[in-house]
Formats: structure tokens, C-alpha cells, sequence
């Protein structure tokens, strides 16, 4: 890497437009992350929010447009290159190790093989230990369950842990509180606080309410688009996000 | 909130055997196997003798085979090619080339081993998993197989290669002759305690359970940064490993390689081994060889012709009842009586 991160680490699209087939998914769309320790991304279905981390993590490849990791040209790499230097992901299916313990689970994230760069890199999640996370988000007591044996709820943690565990430089989470209860949402939204002060956290949701729990900087997608960025309070009071997004969400 | 998993059931019944609970118990179940095995050649006769050191180098193709289809998930249909391989491979070296020892065990192993590399490098980095997998290595034997039998001039076509060798190796000073009706014993449970030796670090290690994760979710280990089809490749090179080293030692021990030792139906029986005794356990690929291998031997005796039909038979019905298998349903009984004792299972949370 040519500038060891003095700077604040960036994961940036810069005028990707991403097609399938006819469609055109992401167009000439531009975001940059890494100012603030917790974004969100959201916007209506269909809007490319998945796609955007699809993008992000090397499973879709722009059809033009470039990907920028700390100012260094990321586009074209295979997904686990992507995954080794720190660029990490949920998906919006949970998806955990269901025939393995939850230990192991948690140790497969932590020995995940990384970047040299990113093993020294000080102040990241890098120091933590399957246990500290465990603790954190109560599954200590699961430990030697399968992880097929969880929960709902208890899986999407398990995910996000394990996401945690793996050394990231950014942490994107796709929809991380789908299918919880109001209760294990604001618990989400807290352990997701947590997190972002250790790596770059990136959440895409629909639930506004937990965005506003989140905190943290807003950029709403719309067709593909950027349509706005800026803070929450911003956010809801502008009238064009109203009108494409909240307002569907209201008549909903 | 709870999502219904219909996996749960299945999923209740995969060993779980960390920590030094595992250690223990598995410590204890190769103790007891190595006691059987001592026993065995004052128990048997000598006829006898020979079909349990064959039946145990088959529980030794069939550990491979668990390791490739139980713990990484991907199912071969070509694990008699590289049994076979391995066999032509030490008795044409022991044959034409007078070559015996250490080295006609090495040559046993590695040329399965490099077919094997070769082979799964293409396949996993070309991204063919699952039933595409298994018709290619199931076309791999077809093929190896008809290569062995055209091949008459090397591996003496039909007919195969007869009067191979026994195994002569030298400790040093000392040498071990394995050439003896005893001796072509112990051999065999040698093979077998090794591949097991082998199989079970591999259980206990972190590459195994990245196998095991990648057959969870090939994805999800992919999106962590673990380079899976290097772990796929080495899992199948691996297993090649042992099951060439299986297949020289049993054309060592039956002192011939015919094209009945690398044929598709052995390959579907090894499969059925596995299968039947349970695919998610170690022991399971070792009950299951040594019941199918007897019940087949039994019911040829009186069902020259038709045998494979009853023992085929019995495998769907003992598939349908217990789809993880004979052992896979011992530990479900098991793990279900603990429970109901007010015990705690190891993976029952106290909650
Ligand atoms: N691999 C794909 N092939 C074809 N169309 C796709 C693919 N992935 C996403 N799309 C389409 O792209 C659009 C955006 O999808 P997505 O990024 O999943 O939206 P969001 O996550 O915002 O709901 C949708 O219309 C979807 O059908
Ligand atoms: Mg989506």
C-alpha cells in the first residue's frame, strides 16, 4: 500500500455504474465512506443497496467505474482478496456455520487470513477474542451449541460477531436487524455502536427507527442514484426524500 | 423470535467432540480398536484373517472418502480410481521393476496424489462443486478404468497383474516383513490406524474445520478471506493420499491389482459404506465397511448372482430409516437418552 493509513481509511465508489443485462443497477453512482465511524445506507427496495455492497465486496464488478480502499484501486479483485484486506461483510440472509459450534464459528472469523498491513494496523478489532465478543453479544452461554441451534436473532449476532472477529477495516452489514423484534433491535443497535468505534461500520436497513438509534451519517439511494447525504435529522426533513422514500414508507 | 430450521434435527446429531472430554473418548476408542485389532489373529483363522485385512484396508478407502464427502461436503464418486491407482501403481513397480519397500509405498501414494492434485486444482479453482464434482470423478473412473483395462502391455489388461509382491520394510537394522499371512494382517491394520492417526488430526485441526465450514457455507468462508478451493483441492489430495495408500497396500496384501479394484461399483460401494454407517463421523465409515463387507460376503455365499440386489436393498431401507446413518442414529438415541436423564448434553446450553 503506497500511504499507510495516517489519513482515515476510505472505502470509495467513484462513478461506478453496474448493469445487468439491460438493467442498470447503480448509475455513475459516487459514495464515499470512512468519515464517520457509522453510516447508513438506505433507500427504497430495488434502490441497489445491496448491490452497492456486492460492489464493495468483489462479487459484482462494475461494468465502468473504479473502487477505491484507502485511495488504492480495488476494482476487478476476487472477493476473498477483497475479504484479506479488511473489507468485511453480513449478508442480508444470515448466514453462519450451522453444523459447527458457535466457539467455532467464532474462531474460524478470528483466524480468517488477512493482509499483513491490516494484521499490524493498531487500534482496529484486531486484539479481540472470540470470548470478548461472545460476552458482548450474549452468546456466551451458546458457546458450544451448534449454530443451528440458535435463534433467529441469536444467528444475525453470531454473523455480525464473527464479521467483527475477522479483522475488518470496514464492517458492512446488509439489513442487520431484519426479522427482530423491537427489543433485539435497539440491542443490535447498540452492539453496533459498540462496534463502529473499533472499524468503519457501513448498515444497510429499512427500519427508520433503528437508523435513528444508530446515528451516524445517512445516504439514501434512490433508482440507482445518490440521491441525498447528510444526518439523519437532515435526512427525514427533506422533502425529496419524503416524497421517494419515507412517505412510501408511511403509506406502507 | 425463532425461525423453524428443518436442519435441526439433522444438524443435533453431528459429532461434537472438542475439548478434553473429546480427547478422552476419542483416546479411548482407538485404544479399544487397536485391542480388537491385536486380538483378531488368534481369534480367526487363517482364511479369516486375510478377509478382515481386506475389510480393513476398505474401512481405510472409506475414511477418505469421509473425510471429502462428510467433512467437506463435496461427494466423489471416484474414490476406487485412486484405490486403484495406488494398486496397479505398487504392484506394476513390485512386478516389472522389482521395486519393493519404502519407496513402492511412496510410489503408491504419490501418483494418486499428483493425479488427484492435478485433477481437483482444475475442478475447485474452476469452480465445480457438488453434483457437477461427483460426475466428473464418477467420468474419471470410467475412464481410469478403461485405461487399466487397455492398457495390457503395463497393467496386464482384464486379467489385472497376479503374484505382486508382499511388503518387506526396513527399520534401520530391523525389517518388518508383512509378506507373512500374519504379517499381510497387520499391514493392513497399520493402514488402517494410520489413516485413521491421519484423519483424526485433521478433525482436531483448523484446517478441518474450515472443511467444515466451507461444506456449511462455501461462501461465508470465501467473504472471511479463506482461499476455499485450495483447502477443497488439499482435502481431495489428501484423501487421494489414503486411499492410494490403501490400494497398494491391498494389492499388497491379495498379491494382485485387477480392473475390479478401480471400477465405478467399487466406488458406489465405498459410498455405501460411508453412507450406511453414518457420513458425519470417523466411526461411522468404519461400522458401515465392516457391516456391508460382511453382509455382502455372507449373501454371495448363497446369492452368487443376485447378492448386490439384497445388499442394495438393505442399504435404501437402512438409508431411509436413519439418514445420518447407523452411528449418526446411535448418538441421536444417545444424545436424546442424556437429555432426558436431566444430564446436560455438551451442546445443550443451561439455559
Ligand atoms: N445479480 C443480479 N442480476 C440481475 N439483477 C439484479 C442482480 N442483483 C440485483 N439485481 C437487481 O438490481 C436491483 C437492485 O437490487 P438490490 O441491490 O438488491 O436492491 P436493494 O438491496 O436496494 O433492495 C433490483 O431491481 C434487482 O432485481
Ligand atoms: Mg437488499
Amino acid at each position: 500500500m503506497s500511504a499507510p493509513s495516517k489519513t482515515s481509511p476510505s472505502l470509495v465508489l467513484e462513478s461506478v455504474t453496474v448493469k445487468f443485462g439491460g438493467l442498470t443497477v447503480l448509475d455513475d453512482l459516487s459514495l464515499e465512506f470512512g468519515h464517520s465511524p457509522i453510516s447508513s445506507l438506505i433507500g427504497p427496495n430495488g434502490a441497489g443497496k445491496t448491490t452497492v455492497f456486492n460492489t464493495f465486496s468483489g462479487i459484482v464488478e462494475p461494468t465502468t467505474g473504479r473502487l477505491l480502499l484507502d485511495g488504492e484501486d480495488i476494482t476487478g479483485r476476487s472477493p476473498i482478496d477483497i475479504a484479506r484486506a479488511g473489507v468485511v461483510r453480513k449478508f442480508q440472509v444470515p448466514t453462519v456455520f450451522h453444523g459447527i459450534t458457535v466457539a467455532d464459528n467464532l474462531k474460524i472469523a478470528v483466524d480468517a487470513p488477512r493482509e499483513r498491513s491490516l494484521r499490524q494496523q493498531e487500534g482496529s478489532a484486531q486484539s479481540w477474542e472470540p470470548t470478548d465478543v461472545a460476552k458482548q453479544f450474549g452468546l456466551m452461554s451458546k458457546m458450544n451449541a451448534l449454530a443451528s441451534e440458535l435463534s433467529h436473532g441469536e444467528r444475525q449476532w453470531l454473523e455480525i460477531g464473527m464479521a467483527f472477529l475477522a479483522h475488518p477495516r470496514f464492517l458492512l452489514l446488509d439489513e442487520p436487524a431484519a426479522g427482530l423484534g423491537p427489543e433485539e433491535s435497539t440491542h443490535t443497535a447498540d452492539l453496533i455502536k459498540n462496534i463502529s468505534e473499533h472499524c468503519k461500520t457501513i448498515v444497510i436497513e429499512h427500519d427508520m427507527k433503528f437508523i435513528r438509534e444508530l446515528g451516524g451519517d445517512v445516504t439514501v439511494l434512490h433508482q440507482g442514484q445518490l440521491l441525498r447525504h447528510g444526518s439523519m435529522e437532515e435526512i427525514e426533513s427533506d422533502q425529496v426524500v419524503r416524497d421517494v422514500y419515507l412517505g412510501r414508507e408511511a403509506n406502507a | 423470535m425463532t425461525v423453524i430450521d428443518v436442519n435441526v434435527e439433522q444438524d443435533s446429531t453431528v459429532e461434537v467432540s472438542k475439548g478434553k472430554n473429546g480427547l478422552v473418548r476419542t483416546g479411548g476408542a482407538v485404544a479399544a480398536l487397536v485391542g480388537v485389532l491385536a486380538i483378531l489373529p488368534s481369534v480367526l483363522s487363517p482364511f479369516n484373517l486375510i478377509f478382515a485385512a481386506q475389510i480393513l484396508i476398505y474401512a481405510t478407502v472409506a475414511l477418505s472418502l469421509q473425510l471429502l464427502w462428510g467433512r467437506a461436503g463435496q461427494l466423489s464418486f471416484g474414490q476406487a480410481a485412486f484405490f486403484g491407482i495406488g494398486a496397479y501403481s505398487y504392484a506394476i513397480v513390485g512386478t516389472r521393476y522389482d521395486i519393493g519397500g519404502w519407496l513402492s509405498v511412496g510410489i503408491a501414494v504419490a501418483v494418486p496424489v499428483l493425479m488427484a492434485f492435478v485433477l481437483g486444482y482444475f475442478l475447485f479453482f474452476g469452480k465445480v462443486r457438488d453434483a457437477y464434482f461427483s460426475i466428473v470423478t464418477l467420468a474419471f473412473v470410467l475412464i481410469a478404468n478403461q485405461v487399466v483395462i487397455s492398457w495390457r502391455s503395463v497393467t496386464g489388461g482384464d486379467t489385472g497383474l497376479t503374484r505382486v509382491p508382499g511388503l518387506v520394510l526396513p527399520f534401520g537394522a530391523f525389517s518388518i516383513d508383512f509378506s507373512t499371512r500374519n504379517g499381510r494382517y497387520y499391514l493392513a491394520a497399520t493402514v488402517l490406524l494410520v489413516g485413521l492417526l491421519v484423519l483424526l488430526w485433521v478433525r482436531s485441526s483448523s484446517f478441518g474445520l474450515v472443511l467444515e465450514a466451507i461444506r456449511d457455507d462455501e461462501n461465508r468462508a470465501a467473504f472471511l478471506g479463506y482461499n476455499t478451493s485450495w483447502y477443497l483441492t488439499a482435502a481431495f489430495t489428501l484423501s487421494a493420499a489414503i486411499a492410494g495408500l490403501a490400494g497398494g497396500m491391498f494389492a499388497s496384501v491379495s498379491t494382485l491389482a485387477a480392473p475390479d479394484m478401480l471400477d465405478q461399483f467399487l466406488s458406489i460401494q465405498i459410498l455405501t459404506w460411508v453412507a450406511i454407517g453414518g457420513r458425519n463421523y470417523l466411526a461411522g465409515a468404519l461400522v458401515g465397511t465392516v457391516i456391508m463387507r460382511i453382509l455382502s460376503d455372507q449373501i454371495s455365499s448363497f446369492l452368487t448372482d443376485s447378492w448386490p440386489l439384497v445388499v442394495g436393498l438393505f442399504f435404501i431401507i437402512v438409508v431411509l430409516a436413519f439418514p445420518q446413518g447407523i452411528v449418526g442414529e446411535l448418538t441421536r438415541i444417545k444424545n436424546r437418552n442424556v437429555a432426558r436423564l436431566g444430564g446436560r448434553r455438551a451442546n445443550v446450553s443451561p439455559k
